[in-house]
């Protein structure tokens, strides 16, 4: 992610996609970073659920609206934000906006009845956040280009990943992995899977056993065999060869 | 006999004093609908009953209930689950229902006539808090669909005992069963499979053991097979695990003795081609790993 390093990053997580916002960001440069992104890459944010992180960043309310515009527009879900910031909180929960992880409104003490002066939001925004070092524990965000899943993928689980993804263990009928480069798979792949899904037609997808209910490398579909096969029972890659998803034993070379 | 004078026999015969236990709390849960789970809650609620336990059953299904029906206690009826969360009860214990047959069975039905909305997951985990301090054994009989029902029959309890068939369809929906009970820190819950037939499975037509633990991959608690006997068991409101010369109510009673042993051997799956030797030595190979 090269255009608008700096003012916004993207990171696919188990929670959906995490946008981090640079706290020196203006909203205009925010805004119009955030539309070139979601529409030079729309197929792969078609229909993603978004959580904005901005940490301690100062955000009011009419900015709040701008940026729902901007979201509607590329036909986004909002899912929540993550701030340090209590007055962001504060106006994001009064506009109904979700408020993610356990720093809650309530657990630091500040209710405003009243519309908030703009000079007390200034003033407390240099307050130190409550939880900083905490934060980023709370919210794992993998910062390199790889997710590494520890555990089975199950049915209605879905996982979109900016980066590579590896699977410890099954990904289950049902369940749907995106990445835009590669997957491995250290179990079986029964599901629905997606690398290279912003384009990247030399992504592979590796799995112990590969038996997906759909595969899917940039543009290309495979699907499974409606006749049930024996499973080979020894590891294989599915790559593009010639426009066509071609599957073959893996083997080391 | 008016309202009012049911309710204060009941009361008085229910006769609960103390506070003093710490129950488990046990929801039965499936996701897709018809696997039996309401037949399940019915059976292990009456069998730790048969073994002198003290057992609540609640019926979460609120709008559609049946628990009373399987354990034919439906005419008791006068206060129910939103009558206790919403007060409209003095207690829990006006609306206890005592069973027919065991003295130390009790059912909390859910009600006919609201909808699951009427009650929220804070008010089941109060309820199931107060409930564990005076029963061995709180079930949870929790509705089809992964909704609001699903979160609220959730909310309370420890542990999950996922009832399927060997259907995909079945499979699928305890496979994202699993996963939504994973997201609520509940746990890996326990399986039971139901309705098992073992000629079906024989010729290959129907799914095995091994391919649901295939996708599945929790403890096996037990492998019910199908019985005859539990449709006629339930149309009477007499729970089949009291029948000992049922199929169906052996495989229950084995599956009370491993809710409590966890170290207990898994059951044995020679019911999938009479041919133990392979399967069944890799499944307690993988009963011993995990235990």
């Amino acid at each position: 992610m090269v255009e608008g390093a700096g003012v916004v990053t993207v990171k696919g997580t188990e929670e959906g996609l995490m946008v981090h916002v640079a706290p020196e960001a203006s909203m205009d440069e925010l805004l119009t970073h955030l539309k070139e992104k979601f529409q030079g890459e729309a197929q792969f944010f078609q229909a993603a659920e978004l959580v904005l992180d901005l940490g301690m960043r100062p955000f009011q309310e009419d900015e709040f609206q701008s940026l729902r515009d901007v979201l509607d527009e590329s036909g986004i879900r909002l899912k929540g934000i993550l701030s340090d910031n209590p007055i962001t909180k504060l106006l994001a929960q009064n506009d109904g906006i979700t408020l993610l992880g356990n720093r809650s409104i309530m657990s630091s003490r500040v209710r405003v009845d009243h519309p908030v002066k703009t000079q007390r939001l200034r003033a407390m925004e240099m307050m130190p956040p409550p939880s900083a070092s905490t934060n980023h524990e709370r919210n794992p965000v993998r910062k390199g280009t790889a997710l590494f899943i520890k555990k089975t993928v199950r049915a209605g689980q879905k996982v979109h990943f900016i980066g590579d993804i590896t699977v410890l263990g099954d990904v289950n009928p049902g369940a749907e992995i995106v990445a835009t480069g590669n997957i491995a798979v250290f179990g079986a792949l029964r599901g629905v899977a997606h690398a290279g899904a912003e384009g990247a037609k030399d992504a592979i997808v590796l799995a112990l056993e590969l038996v997906p209910t759909q595969l899917r490398i940039a543009d290309c579909i495979a699907r499974a065999p409606e006749r049930k096969q024996n499973s080979v029972n020894v590891p294989e890659l599915a790559r593009v060869r010639e426009g066509q998803i071609t599957i073959e034993p893996y083997e080391r070379n | 006999m008016n309202e009012t004078e049911l309710t204060q026999v009941v009361e008085e015969k229910t006769n609960l004093k103390g506070g003093t236990k710490v129950g488990r709390v046990f929801v039965i849960t499936s996701g897709k609908g018809g696997v039996g789970k309401t037949t399940c809650t019915a059976n292990l609620g009456a069998g730790f009953a048969s073994m002198g336990k003290k057992v609540v059953l609640i019926d979460a299904d609120i709008g559609l209930r049946n628990l009373d029906l399987v354990l034919g206690l439906e005419n008791r009826i006068v206060f129910d689950l939103v009558d206790v969360v919403e007060g409209k009860c003095r207690s829990f214990r006006q609306a206890l229902i005592k069973d027919k047959r065991f003295d130390n069975l009790y059912l909390i039905p859910a009600s006919q006539s609201r909808d699951k909305e009427a009650v929220s997951p804070e008010q089941m985990k109060e309820l199931c808090e107060t409930l564990k301090q005076e029963f061995d054994y709180v079930l949870i009989d929790c509705p089809a669909g992964i909704e609001h029902g699903f979160k609220n029959a959730i909310a309370g309890a420890e542990q999950a005992i996922l009832v399927t068939t060997p259907e995909v369809s079945a499979v699928r929906d305890a496979d994202r069963i699993i996963g939504l009970l994973e997201a609520e820190e509940k746990g890996a819950p326990r399986l039971i499979l139901n309705r098992v037939k073992k000629d079906m499975v024989k010729r290959g037509q129907m799914m095995s053991i091994a391919d649901v633990q295939e996708i599945l991959n929790v403890k096996l608690l037990g492998i019910v097979p199908e019985d005859e006997a539990i449709v006629i068991s339930s149309n009477k409101g007499e729970p089949v695990v009291l029948n000992t010369s049922s199929k169906a109510g052996k495989a229950y009673r084995e599956i009370l003795q491993r809710i409590d042993n966890p170290n207990l051997e898994a059951p044995e799956i020679t019911m999938d081609d009479g041919n133990d030797s392979i399967i069944g030595k890799f499944f307690r190979l993988f009963a011993r790993a995990e235990a």
